[in-house]
């Protein structure tokens, strides 16, 4: 039985101001989507951490600390990760989750 | 009654599927949680820096239930500071905590209770916070619901139990 009935997001209505908790959501979102590609990208590659670290000439700690959080996902370590995972780049283009067809129940 | 058999049970009354708050997102893994834990994500935030915490806890629901690829620490001694799951100590009560990035964090815990799926029993803020009081509190909520059976997660890696989950 799902719990969420009544819509807590929406898209933005002219003349007002947008939610910080809505804001919130999309920013947090952004940061695990992006985290979320590094890490795919890693899995996918096959390469260990140990490799990456050479590539990064970074410390074991700190490739564990990258990897392992998306606070630490800026932009220039999303890229600097993205690349030497596997010379990839991310792509960017802009989306409209509001209106894209719902799921189905 | 298996763990699974015993969450079907409490549905809509202890228990709750949380779907992802956008509509459009689909539902990959299942993120369960308790009547605490829906109080506080899947109600009107607040407008100022606890509204911030709170929304980003719901993204980090749903992200688990969208099927992000999330990072999960089995040492809970040695793990990055906001990795999206980690083992809580002691190790051998199977409780592990969804750790939230704004600010101090907020940290949900609970139970692998299949492949794929959480339940999320308590929360709180992270600042301040006793990790033995809280592991003590949400193996009292499992055992509440569960008695005496064991998480899924019990001789298994969390890693082992989720898709799409690198150990770090």
């Amino acid at each position: 039985m799902s719990a969420s009935r009544k819509p807590l997001l929406s898209k933005p209505t002219p003349g007002e101001p947008i939610p910080v908790g809505t804001l919130g959501y999309f920013r947090a979102r952004n940061r695990r989507k992006l985290h979320s590609l590094v890490l795919s990208e890693f899995e996918k590659s096959g390469i260990t951490q140990a490799e990456l670290c050479r590539r990064l000439r970074k410390e074991p700690a700190q490739i564990s600390r990258l990897l392992g959080s998306p606070s630490n996902i800026s932009v220039d370590t999303s890229s600097d990760l993205l690349f030497a995972i596997s010379g990839a780049e991310a792509d960017y283009t802009a989306a409209y989750p509001f209106e894209k067809p719902q799921r189905k129940a | 009654m298996s763990i699974q058999e015993i969450v079907q049970a409490n549905l809509g009354h202890r228990l709750f599927v949380l779907d992802p708050l956008i509509p459009s997102d689909l539902s990959v893994r299942t993120m369960i949680v308790s009547q605490e834990v829906l109080d506080a994500v899947d109600a009107e935030w607040p407008d100022n820096w606890d509204g911030l915490r709170l929304s980003d806890f719901r993204d980090a629901l749903d992200s688990f239930t969208k099927g992000e690829f999330i990072a999960v620490a089995e040492n809970p001694f040695r793990k990055p500071n906001d990795c999206f799951m980690a083992r809580v100590a002691p190790v051998e009560c199977e409780v592990a905590d969804i750790r939230t990035l704004v600010g101090p964090g907020i940290r949900a815990f609970g139970c692998i209770v299949d492949t794929d799926c959480f339940v999320a029993l308590t929360w709180d803020y992270r600042e301040g916070m006793d990790f033995d009081h809280e592991c003590r509190r949400c193996v009292h909520e499992w055992k509440q619901i569960f008695g005496n059976e064991a998480p899924f997660s019990r001789g298994r890696k969390l890693h082992e139990c989720l898709t799409k989950a690198i150990a770090v």
